[in-house]
C-alpha cells in the first residue's frame, strides 16, 4: 500500500514538473520524498540539456529533396491523368457501342453528322476561351 | 499557427518552391533534433529526415493547418522511423538496442563521454516510451497533443512518460551520472 502511494506521489510530481498538474495534496509522510524526487527531475533536466548542444552534424540538401519531391509529384500526376483519360475514353466508346446496338445504325449516322457539324464550333469556342485566359494571365 | 507560416504553406501548396524551401528551412532544426534524439545515430537520422521531407513535399496538399507544420513533420518522422524499426526489427531486445545505440554513438566520434552515456540511455528506452518522453521533455507537447500524434489515449501517454522518467533516473543513477550531481548538492 505504502509503495503504491509513493509511486502515485512520484507520478503526480512528474505531472506537475511537466506542467500538466498545477496542484496536488501530498501526505505529510511523503513530502520529503516528493521534494527529493523533484530535485532528481531538476538534475535530469540539467543533464539532458547536453543533448541540445551536440548532434547537429546532420546535413540535408533541402533543395535537392524539393526537386525530387516535385519530380515524384509530377510523375504521379501524369499517371493519374493518363488513367483518367483512358477511363473516360473507354466509357464514351462503350456507351457509343451500346447505344448503336440499342438504337440501330441510324443513331450512328445521326450522331456522326451532329458531331461533324458541332465539333468545329466547339473547337473554335474553346480556342477563344483559351486565348482570353492567356491574355488575362 | 503563425500567419507567416500559414502564408508560406498556402504558397507552397500552389507550387511555389521558394516558399516551400523557406518553410522547410524554418522547421528543419526541430525535425533533425527530434529524429537524432530518437535514433541516436547521425546516418540513420539523415535518412529518416530525408524520407520525412520527401513524404511531406509529396503530401503537402493533404496538410491541414490545424497544427504547426513542425508537428506534422514530427508525425511523419515518427511513422517513417516506426516503419524502419518494423523492417529492421530493431526492437528485438532492450539489451540489443542499448548495445547498438552505444556503438552508434561511439561511431559518431563525439568525445563527450557523458553525452554518449545519456544518449545511449535514452536509446535504451523502448520506442513507445522514448517517443513520449522526447515529445514531452524536449518539445513541451501537452499530453493530449502527444496522444493525438501517436493515436493513443491520454492515460497511456501519461503512464508511458512516468515509466520513461523513472527509468532514465534509475539508469543514469546506475551509470553514476545523476548520483554525481546529487553529491555536488
Amino acid at each position: 500500500m505504502k509503495i503504491k502511494k509513493y509511486e502515485k506521489t512520484r507520478n503526480y510530481v512528474i505531472d506537475r514538473f511537466y506542467g500538466e498538474l498545477k496542484y496536488f495534496d501530498i501526505e505529510e509522510e511523503y513530502k520529503r520524498q516528493a521534494n527529493q524526487f523533484e530535485e532528481k527531475l531538476d538534475n535530469l533536466k540539467t543533464k539532458l540539456e547536453v543533448l541540445e548542444k551536440y548532434g547537429r552534424q546532420i546535413q540535408v540538401d533541402v533543395e535537392d529533396i524539393i526537386e525530387k519531391g516535385f519530380q515524384i509529384k509530377n510523375a504521379r500526376r501524369g499517371i493519374i491523368e493518363t488513367v483518367t483519360f483512358s477511363l473516360i475514353a473507354i466509357s464514351i466508346l462503350t456507351l457509343y457501342i451500346f447505344l448503336t446496338n440499342a438504337l440501330g445504325v441510324k443513331f450512328l449516322v445521326a450522331s456522326q453528322l451532329t458531331l461533324s457539324i458541332l465539333l468545329p464550333w466547339v473547337v473554335v469556342l474553346f480556342s477563344v476561351i483559351a486565348k482570353r485566359k492567356g491574355e488575362i494571365i | 499557427m503563425r500567419l507567416d507560416e500559414l502564408r508560406l504553406i498556402n504558397e507552397a501548396k500552389r507550387g511555389n518552391k521558394e516558399a516551400l524551401t523557406r518553410l522547410i528551412e524554418e522547421n528543419i532544426d526541430i525535425l533533425i533534433g527530434f529524429v537524432f534524439k530518437m535514433t541516436g545515430d547521425s546516418h540513420l537520422s539523415q535518412d529518416i529526415v530525408q524520407e520525412t521531407l520527401l513524404k511531406a513535399i509529396i503530401n503537402l496538399d493533404k496538410f491541414l493547418p490545424k497544427a504547426k507544420f513542425s508537428t506534422w513533420l514530427i508525425k511523419i518522422a515518427i511513422n517513417v522511423y516506426r516503419d524502419y524499426l518494423k523492417k529492421n526489427k530493431k526492437e528485438s531486445s532492450l539489451e540489443e538496442s542499448l548495445k547498438a545505440s552505444e556503438q552508434s554513438v561511439e561511431e559518431s566520434a563525439i568525445s563527450n563521454h557523458e553525452y554518449s552515456q545519456i544518449l545511449a540511455t535514452i536509446q535504451s528506452l523502448p520506442y513507445k516510451f522514448r517517443v513520449v518522453f522526447i515529445l514531452k521533455h524536449f518539445y513541451g507537447y501537452k499530453y493530449n497533443e502527444i496522444a493525438k500524434i501517436l493515436h493513443c489515449p491520454v492515460g497511456t501517454v501519461r503512464s508511458r512518460l512516468h515509466y520513461a522518467v523513472k527509468f532514465l533516473i534509475d539508469e543514469l543513477k546506475r551509470k553514476g551520472i545523476l548520483d554525481n550531481e546529487d553529491k555536488k548538492i
